[in-house]
């Protein structure tokens, strides 16, 4: 399956980056606490670029948690209805959540090119850049919901029932992806 | 009254209805604002939904999430719950249901590093319920006394639901923090004398006989280095020294410390994966965040949390009357739906309501609803953790369900003197300056 190979790749470029926002996020808090108590002069700057850090790294880390969708979720009235009526449920479930990833990504859309910045005094950074991590997040959940539901199309057709027994589905599958 | 029915059903509504059929909860939250935002014909322009998500978590205080989460992720990896294990059993090993107690007392010393009740749960679990099964604990009361005393992970300081809810309700985190440790305590006190009962009711449980004083001082010695880490936060905090949000990052640095330089447990492949748990962890929880203050905003604009106390107060106007009803409404809810977004959601919407009807401190508040919304999830029969424990000691939900009433109970108990008697919660951040 190639597009399980490219959004394999995609996975593991996003969370790198993620990755390395988080590891540079410790590294300023820890700078800010070591500028403030040890040298005695406090960082002006730190706190506001972890912060940024910290938005870009949310909304491209519930991008990754799309892929398996691992966001927190209620799956008790999904799991207790029987086979048939689960397989739709779950259906139903991933094209109302597209719906709000095209929202997200709409209105992010919006704000990002819209006119209400402010650019900070101390980074210099207009927050239109920080606000482009919504759009940006919402397009990465689109391309990963839309790979989890050709996926779900392929399971039905090959009548591969296993796979809408939970609605999240099964990890043995992706760790297969993963190998492949 | 037109915009109570128009939040109900364009707002209300949706939100419950994707709920119910699996809609990841920030889906479920998104959908309902959208619904309500581009049909309802608000005067909110829609476009809140992107700016109010980037404002909520624009927020320095949260930043103490990521560092605590880390903090925890890492202290896992360096298979620390098994030092923790021996020196409870050192410490309370010796009391009737000894490994009871040291389940509980593993729970506070764990609720001291991490911050989360399922980590607590899932990590604990697995290593004391076996071998209390084997001394001849009945399944369902091991995988009772599990569940209920990983609620202690949220409660004793750093706790990852009080950043949120500190950070939501405008509360100081410090303050939150310190607020903890009594009730934190009370409660594994009172968890350990409803399970010392029942051990003695049932006979349950061998006595480990008390090692003597080297051995104790040993485990100590060896546990030493993780169990200061909740003095100097707290000492910090308490002290106005650093942050919360400094004190995690120090905490992340420490704990990289000990654990290659005293445990030499850490490899690197473990640190990369508690940096990527810690992205999943940190972008799950704040990501609900985001988008329910864009809900909550809504519910202020159309002044929903002050209609909310005029109808109450106009049925009833008792403070316990008032109490149970939110307390039977939180354990609902709680059972329900996962507690972070619970916080987020009701936390703002009934905090007028609590102030004024039940006359409590916003820290009261905020400790009475992350704890309630916390019983929730050991509530039967459908309590998150309660799914989580039943699979290890291989035992029926039911059963467990039925064991962990007493305990449940008990909580009841330490949650009604949280709001009734302030100064348990208000005593700690008075001393340091935080009120």
């Amino acid at each position: 399956m190639q597009l399980g190979g490219l959004a394999d790749l995609l996975d593991r470029m996003i969370r790198i980056a993620t990755g390395i926002l988080m590891v540079i996020l410790v590294a300023v808090m820890v700078a800010q606490v070591f500028y403030r108590y040890v040298l005695n002069s406090s960082l002006t700057w730190s706190e506001e670029v972890a912060v940024n850090l910290m938005i870009w790294v949310v909304f491209l880390g519930s991008a990754i948690l799309v892929r398996r969708w691992e966001h927190v979720q209620i799956p008790t009235v999904v799991q207790a209805s029987p086979a048939g009526l689960r397989t739709a449920l779950i259906f139903l479930a991933r094209l109302a959540s597209m719906a709000c990833m095209v929202v997200f990504l709409w209105f992010g859309m919006e704000a990002f090119f819209g006119s209400h910045h402010a650019t900070s005094f101390t980074t210099g950074i207009s927050t239109r850049w920080i606000k482009l991590s919504i759009p940006v997040g919402a397009a990465l959940m689109l391309v990963y919901a839309t790979l989890l539901l050709l996926e779900d199309i392929a399971a039905l057709r090959a009548n591969d029932t296993k796979r809408f027994e939970t609605v999240t589905p099964p990890r043995s599958n992706s760790i297969q992806d993963q190998q492949r | 009254m037109g915009s109570l029915q128009d939040l109900i059903i364009f707002l209300f509504v949706p939100f419950i209805a994707s709920l119910l059929l699996a809609i990841p909860v920030v889906y479920s939250l998104g959908i309902a604002c959208a619904v309500f935002l581009l049909v309802s014909g608000t005067r909110i322009p829609p476009i809140i939904i992107a700016t109010e998500m980037y404002a909520a978590i624009n927020v320095v205080a949260l930043l103490a999430l990521p560092m605590f989460v880390m903090t925890g992720e890492l202290l896992n990896r360096c298979k620390l719950t098994d030092r923790l294990i021996l020196l409870s059993r050192q410490l309370v090993g010796w009391l009737r249901g000894g490994l009871a107690h040291v389940n509980i007392v593993t729970s506070m010393f764990f609720a001291g590093i991490s911050g989360s009740v399922l980590a607590d749960a899932a990590s604990i679990g697995p290593l004391l319920i076996p071998s209390m099964i084997k001394e001849g604990y009945s399944r369902a009361f091991s995988a009772a006394v599990t569940a209920s005393s990983s609620t202690i992970g949220a409660i004793i300081p750093p706790s990852i639901p009080l950043i949120i809810v500190g950070g939501q309700l405008q509360i100081s985190i410090g303050g939150l923090f310190l607020a903890g440790v009594i009730p934190g305590i009370i409660t594994g006190l009172a968890l350990m004398f409803v399970s010392y009962l029942i051990c003695l009711w049932k006979g349950f449980g061998l006595r480990h006989p008390f090692e003597g004083v080297r051995a104790t001082t040993m485990h100590t010695v060896r546990a030493a280095p993780v169990l200061i880490i909740p003095i100097w936060i707290l000492g910090g905090i308490l002290g106005g020294v650093f942050t919360p949000t400094e004190a995690g990052a120090i905490a992340v640095v420490y704990t990289i410390l000990i654990s290659t330089l005293f445990y030499r447990t850490l490899s690197l492949s473990d640190f990369f994966g508690a940096i990527d748990s810690t992205v999943r962890v940190t972008a799950s929880a704040l990501v609900i965040v985001a988008i329910a203050i864009v809900f909550g905003r809504i519910l202020t604009f159309h002044q929903f949390p002050q209609q909310l106390v005029d109808i109450v107060l106009f049925f009833t106007e008792n403070k316990f009357v008032l109490f149970l009803a939110m307390v039977v409404l939180f354990l609902f809810v709680g059972t329900f739906m996962d507690a972070l977004a619970n916080m987020i959601i009701l936390g703002p919407m009934l905090m007028p309501l609590a102030l004024q009807g039940l006359d409590i401190h916003p820290i009261q508040y905020g400790m009475f609803l992350m704890y309630a919304l916390l019983l929730g999830i050991i509530t039967p029969p459908l309590g998150l953790v309660l799914f989580v424990v039943s699979p290890i000691a291989d035992v029926s939900l039911e059963r467990t369900s039925l064991a962990v009433l007493p305990f449940l109970f008990a909580q009841l108990l330490v949650l009604a003197l949280i709001v009734f008697v302030p100064e348990i919660t208000l005593a700690l951040p008075r001393l340091a300056g935080l009120l």
